[in-house]
């Protein structure tokens, strides 16, 4: 029995909440069943080079111990390891060909606050997100002016490498979290 | 939150024991506040302002560290890059944590390196080289300095070192980067110049690739491209400015003199020069042009008759009109008179005067008086190119081969310097290297160059000297620390009694020149007496590469123009940016692909008359049916295996990268 059964357990008697959701690592099961399969084994972050996986408080006991990413503060480099690492399918095996994952990861989608942006409220020129985009010119282009960036939700992954990317003046992009996981 | 969790956390590895044992002391919930900071213990956060060093952009940036380390690095607004910091720029941290950093000087013994404290190390490289001086002559010693000393004020006191010791033998990246084009403009109007993009109303950029050699500035470009302003791009590729462009024109690489002596013959036989031309120079042009029809255009360049009509009209009409052309047109045997070519078109059409800047050809070259004297033995190079060594006066890098094979090069100090990789003919310069009696590189990598070497001196990169003071490169020294021990240690302690740059330059008194003469317009000279003199032709000639397609290699290799990923040999240490380019791309035409049975993907192998070079296959459109580009640095596909020395430019002696004569075929 153990943690999953306490895990499932707390899932049903603990009422839902109206919160955002969180921001998943690449390959998470949609929200609801993530939750459930996720064992809080800390594996994903044990095998995460980049250490951008972190673990929720105690705040909603549903979430306690699952892993999520902060996308202004590090993105995911889709290396997948952490949907190898996982012992119980919470984060589904995903290949790490960047083809396959712009195919098959959806871990949320970008959120442009163009008033903090440099190009586009004029205050710098930049590019940063797109050259930290791993998929340029799918999920970014550039227009305007100063070449600000224009974001592509279908063609976007959601890895929150251009929200790392911008600069800590701006800090305007953010990656929300969506029901498909 | 307490203390002892969040240092734990912040020291090692998370693992879910350490939940359960923290559980039990009631821990968990900081333990999860901990975790969700991604482990950062409190620390001080402190901002500082520099330059970035890895290219010649010098974006402004600043570095924020986290407890006294460097924790990310953002543009800074308030400098005149507005912000901008590209890929590599950003991945400089990794170059600065990297493991692959040297800590000590190495010195070779047999087949591997033995570590070596500073002083000894500067002791046995001033011996060794007051040895060869003293048995073969001072100009028996070279210096070169690489990309990262691109305008460095540490560059005339390498000069300084050089004329201490006697050798006129001091090469810098100008024997292949930039002095084709400077002296091509300053041939035609006395000075070098730079186009002012936003005076004009068409722009032209002609071999250039902004996006990534001029990152910064590339959005001044873009907004070049709105009408009623017409962006003319001429390159073999569609590049990302090409895709802004209102017209790209794609000639072979190495036929844009034809191209332009195309476009003059329109300017000329239909009346549409804009400025007073001496009737003499007018009629020579006119008769060098006039076998330059539209359709021979055509022929040699595969740009339409129909383009270069339209081109040589919104020139002329769409005005005033700038064209900044790059080392697309220089890297070639035909530079130099490509870019007088281009430059009198810049004129003709009334641009020049409208738009250009004059920008100083040649450095400053002053250090603290007294200076030594110039040696007057004649630099390697000098005679065979009398027109380049007048303009840089250095040696031309590229005869150091076979000054080494004929025994007249016996030591080469490499400072910043790749040139196992980055110089044209690898195999030979290799073999070249192994009959010095010293070799000496300065690097903070063991590079390709540096593996090869007698003496590795490790040096810091440009965030760990002032004002940055990064933390990092353990052990290295700074550049002036190291070239000024160096002279100490040769016996010119009078001539370099300063400890830092900052110190002499502080003696020198006087900030440096950089100003220029305006540019006087009446200067336009086509026929030049300075080539005459030194037996080329004066007017702007072309001729096509001498290394042309055959059956046996059909297709034409543009070997290393500029990529997003990495500057030349550098960022290879940093994993941010082999992520954005994990291995070398050959780039051609699917049409050209599928001819030869290659897939994208594919493993093949790029074959010249030199050597041949495995790479993996792209397959794109915007490549030129007839073209192969391959990147330049890498050291486990070193594009100069395929090029070599043969058909340098005669004027500047520049190698010809961009147009050598290959095939291509799975491997």
């Amino acid at each position: 029995m153990g943690l999953a059964a306490f895990g499932s357990l707390t899932w049903a008697l603990y009422p839902r909440t109206a919160r955002a959701l969180r921001l998943r690592p690449p390959g998470a099961r949609p929200p609801g069943e993530f939750e459930r399969l996720c064992i809080r084994c800390f594996r994903c972050a044990e095998v995460c080079p980049v250490a951008c996986i972190r673990f929720d408080t105690l705040a909603d006991l549903r979430d306690t111990g699952t892993p999520y990413l902060l996308p202004k503060d590090k993105g995911c480099t889709l290396c997948m390891a952490c949907t190898e690492a996982c012992p119980t399918g919470a984060l589904a095996p995903t290949s790490p060909k960047l083809d396959r994952v712009f195919v098959e990861v959806r871990m949320g989608e970008p959120i442009l606050d163009k008033r903090r942006c440099l190009p586009w409220s004029n205050q710098g020129v930049c590019r940063a997100c797109y050259y930290a985009c791993p998929y340029p010119g799918q999920a970014i282009t550039l227009a305007g002016p100063r070449q600000g960036p224009v974001f592509h939700v279908e063609s976007c992954v959601g890895c929150a490498l251009c929200s790392e990317a911008c600069p800590t003046s701006a800090k305007a992009i953010d990656i929300r979290a969506t029901r498909e996981g | 939150m307490p203390g002892a969790p969040t240092r734990l956390i912040a020291k090692k590895k998370w693992t879910r024991r350490d939940l359960l044992k923290l559980a039990q002391i009631g821990g968990v919930g900081a333990v999860g506040a901990g975790l969700a900071f991604g482990g950062r213990a409190d620390a001080v956060v402190e901002t500082r302002r520099g330059v970035c060093r890895l290219c010649t952009m010098h974006c402004g940036i600043v570095a924020t560290l986290k407890g006294g380390k460097l924790a990310r690095i953002d543009g800074d607004l308030k400098s005149n890059t507005s912000g901008f910091v590209c890929l590599n720029g950003q991945g400089y941290r990794e170059l600065l944590a990297s493991r692959a950093r040297i800590h000590t000087p190495l010195v070779r013994k047999g087949d591997h390196f033995e570590p070596v404290e500073w002083e000894a190390a500067i002791a046995l490289v001033a011996e060794r080289l007051l040895a060869i001086r003293a048995k073969k002559g001072p100009a028996s010693i070279a210096f070169e300095t690489g990309w990262p000393f691109v305008r460095h004020p540490l560059v005339p006191y390498i000069q300084r070192l050089c004329d201490a010791l006697g050798t006129p033998n001091l090469a810098t990246v100008a024997s292949l980067c930039e002095a084709t084009g400077r002296m091509g403009r300053a041939l035609v109007h006395g000075s070098n110049y730079w186009p002012m993009m936003q005076k004009a109303k068409t722009l032209v950029i002609w071999g250039a690739n902004p996006a990534h050699a001029a990152g910064p500035y590339f959005h001044q470009v873009v907004a070049a491209a709105k009408s009623p302003r017409a962006l003319i791009v001429i390159d073999p590729v569609r590049t990302e400015v090409a895709a802004h462009a209102t017209h790209h024109l794609m000639p072979r690489p190495g036929t844009d003199g034809a191209l332009a002596l195309g476009i003059l013959r329109i300017l000329i036989e239909e009346d549409r020069v804009k400025i007073p031309v001496p009737p003499s120079d007018l009629a020579d042009l006119g008769r060098l042009a006039a076998p330059y029809t539209p359709a021979e255009v055509e022929r040699l360049t595969t740009v339409s008759a129909q383009q270069v009509q339209t081109v040589a009209r919104i020139l002329s009409e769409n005005g005033p009109t700038a064209i900044w052309d790059g080392l697309g047109v220089e890297h070639h045997e035909n530079g130099v008179q490509t870019v007088r070519a281009i430059s009198v078109i810049y004129s003709l059409c009334g641009g020049l005067e409208a738009t250009a800047e004059a920008r100083p050809g040649e450095i400053d070259w002053h250090t603290p008086e007294p200076m030594p004297p110039r040696p007057t033995i004649p630099a390697i190079g000098a005679e065979e190119f009398p027109v380049f060594h007048a303009f840089q006066r250095q040696a031309q890098k590229q005869r150091f081969p076979a000054a080494i094979e004929a025994g007249a090069l016996s030591a080469l100090v490499l400072v910043g310097s790749n040139a196992l990789l980055t110089a044209p003919g690898s195999a030979r310069l290799r073999a070249a290297v192994d009959q010095l009696d010293l070799l000496v590189v300065v690097d903070p990598f063991l590079t390709a160059s540096a593996e090869q070497a007698d003496v590795v001196l490790p040096a810091t990169t440009f965030g760990e000297d002032a004002p940055l003071s990064l933390p990092g490169g353990e052990g290295a020294w700074p550049d002036d620390k190291l070239i000024f021990s160096l002279a100490r240690a040769l016996g010119f302690a009078s001539s370099f009694p300063w400890q830092t740059l900052e110190e002499a330059e502080h003696a020198r008194r006087g900030p440096r020149k950089s100003k220029a003469a305006p540019l006087d317009p009446s200067t336009l000279t086509i026929r030049s007496a300075v080539l005459e003199k030194a037996g080329q032709p004066g007017l702007p000639v072309w001729t096509p590469p001498s290394d042309a397609p055959s059956p046996e290699f059909p297709l034409i290799l543009v070997a290393g123009p500029r990529t997003r990923a990495f500057i030349n040999s550098q960022l290879r240490e940093a994993p941010s940016v082999r992520a954005k380019m994990p291995r070398p791309l050959a780039r051609l035409h699917p049409a050209a692909a599928t001819a030869r049975g290659i897939a994208d993907g594919d493993p093949v192998i790029v074959r010249t008359k030199v050597g041949s070079v495995q790479f993996w296959a792209e397959l794109s459109g915007d490549i030129h049916p007839e073209v192969v580009v391959v990147p330049h640095g890498w050291a486990e596909a070193n594009a100069n295996a395929l090029t070599d020395v043969s058909g340098l430019d005669p004027i500047s002696g520049f190698p010809a990268f961009r147009s050598r004569a290959c095939q291509i075929a799975r491997s």
